[in-house]
């Protein structure tokens, strides 16, 4: 993020151009070297193979298939409307394929991912994100095990 | 001259590699103990000097990238707007997410300066010169002849 302005033409539901950005360049070899310190920092989650990339962010691989950066929670937040998604109460309502957001206290939506899995059994269920860490790998993480705030979680379903 | 432990760069470049917003990262980066330590270690010319040093370098090393936008954060920290601006307006583009986080940083930071003020002396309201100085007065006047 932050060395590019092209954009990428892509649109919510209802047409309106969502901002974004479309940085394919080369990444730095201190950018690699970090993402392989997070294999040892978070050893619970399983990093899949792919590559660092300054591509897409966590967004980008929620709401624009890995297409592009978004990196403005405004424009999140306008998907959201934009594109008819509701909002669930809480954890237990949610399901494989429903969306997970990691709001800061000032409000920032700071990471997003896709609930792929609920394991269910233990005192509580396990819920399983894909998401994406910056520039950083893709990972399949425990909701509550990733470095984005706990302070508040809200859950996503586009019913159609 | 300041001079940076590249050895200390550990929480910021995880910041700076997992930051999906700039927000994100001005928050990390407010919170690192090496960040608050040149905010109150280093004068606001000293920063501004490194990061024009560096805005003109060459070849530029990827620690490089991380501690320019630390120097950008701490003057923040120190609640430096005018240093903030200085930083802010230098040539860094290509440096990944300074611009946005200036861009934050310059909204955050409060951009009133402190003044002393000299409460003890004697408040004297100001009056106009003559009771026909303003125009509104000086309307009224000619109404009433």
């Amino acid at each position: 993020m932050g060395v590019t302005d092209a954009e990428l033409g892509l649109d919510t539901r209802r047409t309106m151009h969502i901002e974004n950005v479309h940085d394919w360049g080369p990444v730095q070899l201190m950018h690699i070297k970090e993402a392989e310190n997070l294999k040892q920092l978070y050893p619970a989650a399983f990093h899949r193979p792919t590559k660092v990339t300054y591509g897409y962010n966590c967004h980008g691989l929620t709401f624009a298939s890995r297409r592009t950066q978004i990196s403005s929670s405004r424009e999140v937040r306008r998907i959201l409307v934009e594109d008819g998604y509701t909002k669930l109460t809480s954890d237990a309502e949610a399901v494989p394929g429903d969306l997970v957001l990691y709001i800061s206290p000032d409000k920032d939506v700071e990471h997003s991912g896709i609930i792929v899995e609920i394991v269910k059994g233990g005192l509580f269920p396990l819920v399983k994100v894909l998401s994406k860490w910056g520039s950083a790998h893709e990972v399949i993480h425990g909701m509550r095990d990733c470095p984005y705030t706990l302070h508040l979680l809200e859950f996503y379903r586009l019913e159609q | 001259m300041m001079k940076l432990d590249l050895g200390r760069l550990g929480n910021a470049t995880n910041a700076y590699v997992v930051a999906n917003t700039p927000l994100y990262l001005v928050r990390r980066l407010k919170e690192d103990s090496y960040v608050v330590e040149m905010a109150a270690h280093y004068p606001s010319r000293d920063i501004v000097q490194h990061l024009k040093d560096f805005a003109t370098q060459v070849s530029r090393g990827d620690e490089d990238t991380v501690v320019a936008v630390m120097l950008l954060v701490s003057l923040a920290v120190k609640q430096d707007v005018q240093s903030l601006k200085e930083a802010a307006s230098l040539p860094l583009d290509g440096v990944r997410w300074y611009r946005q986080v200036a861009s934050i940083l310059l909204q955050q930071t409060p951009s009133t300066n402190l003044v002393n003020l000299q409460l003890n002396q004697a408040f004297v309201p100001t009056l106009p010169a003559s009771p026909v100085s303003s125009p509104t007065q000086r309307l009224k006047m000619e109404i009433g002849k």
